[in-house]
């Protein structure tokens, strides 16, 4: 038996560089050498660049830093959430890992066999057979992936990646170099040895085997000239690849890995914050050259697969504003050397104004980028340098001085209470809620009317709350939006005073901005509080039994998701179970959840123009009434804003309703 | 060099508020450096300003005309007193912030090659190399002290924050210039001047304004019958948000959170329900009248007066009403 094993291992096997001549080994090694040093130079020249940014967050811990490279990098789980790019990338990601595997294999077999004097190392036997087996298998993956990936960039699909030159030339690149290491192969199994009968165990080799029993009719001089030609061009263009990959989108295959390890642990809607004292100290505020990004950020832009899927995503790049996320980022990677400034022609103050901060880009980035923070980063620097003109200019002086963005006297502010028997704080000892009302809440007659309700619904359900009245005023969510820090910790700090006087369980919102603001951002001033958007705690009220609505009929209508609540929040199923527990019947658009697409009024965009392009709100709009609705629910006070004006413009009959209005109209005793 | 000069665009017939104040800024700019003031008046109607220009307490009026400053153009008021200057060195070049020193000072700063200092609050010294000026930043929460470490520069001031010279005292001499010849960017054309021509009131200076909203569905339909009654009532017309986006009423009669800001003494509302973008725009007028078939319209709860009927009967009666009483 030991006998037979011996042979088997002897005889089943391969000759590494069978019909390679001297001089093409030469040459390969050559070429190798420029190949790998042009590489190290390209990613050199990138980790050099990152060095030149700040230091800045918190270490990840390297059991973290494995998992999530298992996560994303290994399982590729992101990128599986989109799915044909999802299955093509990962086709051609383990096809390629694993012939990289069995390159290094080959490698180790011949240079280790070379220095120990043997004829053979491991790559013999059952060992060659189930490699010879894989390599095949997902030598077809990497094909497949491949072709899936071209195919895509020829549909109508909204998803559709990008076709440029580049694009194009690195998918045929991997495509020839696929197929042409399989014909080397079909070539060498047809030829060596006298041919297939000399080696049957081949037949593992199942592609090549069957190549090469296409090819038997050959003249065995043709088949290795043919051989050593396909073996040159499969090593030349493996070649072309590596030197190619830090200077083109394939420097994801470094530093995607690396962003996905090492990315900073932080929610899209939790900005980082900038104290006066730092600026004071440092001179710095915002984003001026690339210098001033954080090391981690510029190692982050490097990682950009250009993929897309943020731009496509983007509700400003879909009404024809001149923002794309991806561009803003590549601009940043590309000047990312020497210390001039980024703000231009290309990263120009209409590009940063025009994103809603809705964090579309950020939720579908599949390698983690945070196109955002960027933004936001080169806005400070813009309103550190004056250039935020106009009304929204006009409307961070209104709530720096009157502590709402529309410049309404404070007086006013708890007007919208009169003859409700809404108590405030001092007149109700440890509430189990302050329903914290928001601007719009307290002076939009619209929005009024659902603190309204809300107010209804929490008086029918028996809960003690009460409200700040005069004492609350805007989070600071606009002013942090648009990048005026100055005047966020400014009311932000006032918030927090008047919240940490107070004695309550929880903080109820009807907004998802001040939500986020509270719930996200608070704390790293140092106010904790619990705080529930008003679908969540009516949810909690409905399945408690606490609140019980009287049936009716059944409406059709839709949801339009906040942003703030439930792509920066994660709450998609609370206002939805509530919409249902209404008796609406609730038809999902294409673009909803975490997926949804803003109303445009993000980020500081309430308060400004929006004279490029279509309208957000409008796009959003129309792709609501692909659904068919009777009603359009909403759950953010802007949204509302947003939604009436697009329906208005087009005299649509449907009715946009909060959440809260449309429970409140189920409360036992209303009018229906 | 102690001197200041004052650059005023000379293309409308009288100065305005912002060239008192330029004004106002050279009295202390020079009062800073030790020296005193002059005025250059740049574009066609130097000569007929150079009057009143001449009382504002300066030293010499200097007036600067061509056919080339006939109209104004960024590269030509830039080359023409980057020529002046390079004959007449001043300590500090200034005017009154506006869209046009945005435009053409910038230009000016880089064609002689001087540091500037942009919508200036206040001047804190003045020495033979280094001017200290306060201007703000991030909105207007902070007040940046800048210095400028040049024998000269260029400054252009916001005019809310000096005040006019008291008239008074001699008369100035005024010295008209040559205007250098070739000024036009090549490249660059002027092809005609396109304003907005009304008999009715500007928004932001009209006693009374008649606003009109989407109610009043469109330029076919209601907005004609407002415009009849902004004109009996000598009033200006503004319009909501909805109604510009529609493309019922051009851009400049927008009134809200992102159009104009307004405060007349009467201000009525057809057929606009009063979103809080609007009311951020017109809350401060002194007597709202509104009217709107909705009686559930927010607009009525900021009114003093309010009208709950059909605009398309109520607007060409009052209109009517009025007219017969004026008549």
């Amino acid at each position: 038996m030991d006998e037979l094993n011996t042979i088997f291992a002897a005889t089943v096997t391969r000759e590494i560089l069978w019909n390679v001549p001297a001089w093409a080994r030469a040459f390969m090694y050559l070429l190798f050498l420029a190949a790998a040093a042009l590489c190290v130079l390209g990613i050199a020249r990138r980790v050099r660049s990152w060095r030149q940014g700040r230091e800045a967050g918190e270490s990840v811990s390297p059991g973290k830093a494995w998992r999530r490279l298992w996560r994303d990098a290994v399982l590729q789980v992101r990128i599986w959430r989109s799915g044909a790019a999802g299955l093509s990338h990962a086709l051609v990601f383990w096809g390629f890992i694993v012939l990289f595997l069995g390159t290094c294999i080959v490698a180790v077999e011949d240079y280790g066999s070379w220095l120990l004097g043997r004829e053979h190392l491991f790559f013999t036997g059952t060992f060659y057979l189930a490699v010879s087996f894989a390599l095949e298998v997902f030598g077809i993956f990497f094909l497949l992936g491949l072709v899936l990936a071209l195919s895509r960039r020829r549909s109508g699909d909204r998803l559709r990646p990008l076709s440029r030159p580049v694009d194009l030339a690195v998918l045929w690149l991997f495509l020839v170099i696929g197929l042409s290491g399989f014909a080397t192969e079909g070539l060498r199994i047809a030829a060596a040895g006298g041919g297939l009968e000399s080696h049957p165990f081949e037949r593992w080799s199942f592609v090549g085997w069957w190549l090469a029993t296409g090819l038997q009719g050959l003249e065995v001089k043709v088949l290795t000239t043919l051989h050593l030609a396909f073996w040159v061009g499969h090593m030349v263009l493996s070649m072309v690849f590596i030197a190619l990959i830090p200077y083109c989108k394939l420097r994801h295959i470094f530093f995607a890995p690396v962003n996905i390890a090492l990315r900073e642990d932080r929610k899209a809607g939790r900005y980082l914050g900038v104290s006066m004292e730092e600026v004071e100290e440092t001179g710095r505020y915002g984003v001026a050259t690339a210098e001033d990004f954080t090391r981690r950020q510029l190692m982050s832009f490097d990682a950009c697969t250009e993929c897309a899927r943020c731009q496509t995503v983007c509700p400003a790049t879909a009404t024809g504003k001149p923002l794309s996320p991806m561009k803003v980022v590549l601009d940043i990677a590309g000047s990312s050397e020497g210390g001039e400034s980024l703000h231009g022609d290309e990263i120009s103050p209409d590009v940063l104004w025009a994103c809603t901060s809705c964090g579309a880009c950020v939720e579908e980035c599949p390698v983690y980028i945070d196109q955002l923070g960027a933004i936001v980063d080169l806005r400070r620097h813009l309103v550190a340098e004056g250039e935020i003109r106009g009304s929204a200019q006009a409307a961070l002086r209104s709530v720096a001085a009157a502590g709402n963005p529309w410049g309404m006297p404070r007086e006013d502010r708890a007007d919208w209470a009169k003859g409700l028997g809404v108590p405030t704080i001092e007149e109700v000892d440890s509430p189990e809620l302050l329903f914290w009302i928001g601007c719009a809440g307290s002076y939009d007659r619209r929005s009024r009317k659902v603190t309204e309700a809300m107010v209804r619904i929490l008086q029918a359900a028996g809960v003690r709350f009460a409200i700040l009245g005069k004492g609350e005023c805007c989070t600071g969510d606009p002013a942090r939006r648009m990048g005026d820090e100055f005047t966020y910790n400014e009311l932000a700090g006032a918030n927090i005073e008047s919240l940490s006087a107070a004695t309550f369980e929880r903080v109820l919102t009807t907004c998802p901005h001040c939500f986020n603001a509270i719930r996200n951002e608070y704390p790293d001033l140092g106010g904790d509080y619990d705080v529930v958007h008003h679908s969540e705690f009516i949810e909690e009220l409905i399945a408690s039994g606490r609140l019980v609505l009287e049936d009716g009929a059944s409406v059709r209508g839709t949801l339009h998701d906040p942003c703030y609540l439930a792509r920066q929040n994660d709450v998609v199923e609370a206002p939805r179970s509530v919409l249902r527990s209404t008796g609406l019947d609730v038809v999902e658009p294409e673009q909803s959840g975490k997926e949804g697409f803003c109303c445009g009024a993000g980020g500081g965009r309430m308060w400004m123009e929006e004279d490029t392009g279509e309208r957000i709100n409008s796009e959003r709009w129309s792709q609501l009434q692909e659904t068919d609705p009777e009603t359009v629910a909403v759950g953010c006070p802007f949204c509302m804003t947003m939604m009436t004006d697009a329906r208005d413009a087009v005299d649509s009959p449907v009715e946009v309703k909060d959440i809260a209005e449309l429970v409140a109209e189920r409360l036992p005793g209303s009018p229906a | 060099m102690t001197d200041t000069l004052i650059i005023i665009q000379a293309t409308s017939n009288e100065l305005s508020k912002s060239d008192l104040a330029a004004a106002g800024f050279g009295r202390e700019a020079a009062a800073a450096s030790g020296g005193s003031f002059d005025i250059l008046l740049l574009g066609p109607s130097a000569a007929a300003l150079s009057a009143e220009a001449a009382g504002l307490g300066g030293g010499t009026v200097f007036t600067m005309s061509s056919t080339e400053l006939e109209v104004y153009t960024a590269e030509a008021f830039a080359a023409a007193a980057a020529a002046f200057l390079s004959g007449h060195p001043y300590r500090l070049t200034a005017a009154a912030t506006s869209s046009a020193t945005k435009e053409y000072f910038p230009r000016l700063a880089a064609l002689l090659d001087v540091p500037m200092a942009s919508d200036v609050l206040k001047v804190e010294s003045v020495d033979s190399q280094k001017a200290v000026l306060t201007r703000a930043v991030f909105v207007g929460n902070l007040l940046a002290t800048v210095e400028l470490e040049a024998p000269q520069a260029l400054v252009t001031c916001r005019s809310s924050e000096f005040a006019a010279p008291a008239p008074g005292g001699e008369s100035s001499a005024v010295e008209p210039v040559d205007a250098p010849t070739g000024l036009a960017s090549p490249g660059k054309v002027f092809v005609g001047l396109e304003a907005a021509s009304s008999d009715r009131p500007d928004l932001k200076e009209a006693d009374i304004i008649v606003s009109v909203g989407r109610g009043t569905r469109g330029p076919d339909e209601g907005i004609p019958l407002c415009e009849r009654l902004a004109d009996v009532l000598g009033a200006a017309l503004g319009a909501t948000r909805a109604v510009v986006d529609a493309g019922w009423l051009a851009n400049e009669f927008q009134i809200g959170q992102t159009g104009k800001i307004v405060a007349p003494e009467v201000y009525v509302a057809i057929g606009l329900s009063g979103s809080i973008q609007h009311l951020a725009g017109m809350r401060n007028s002194k007597t709202i009248v509104a009217i709107n078939k909705d009686p559930e319209a927010p607009i009525f709860e900021v009114a003093d007066l309010g009208l709950v009927a059909d605009l398309f009967d109520a607007v060409p009666e009052l209109t009517e009403a009025l007219e017969s009483r004026g008549g």
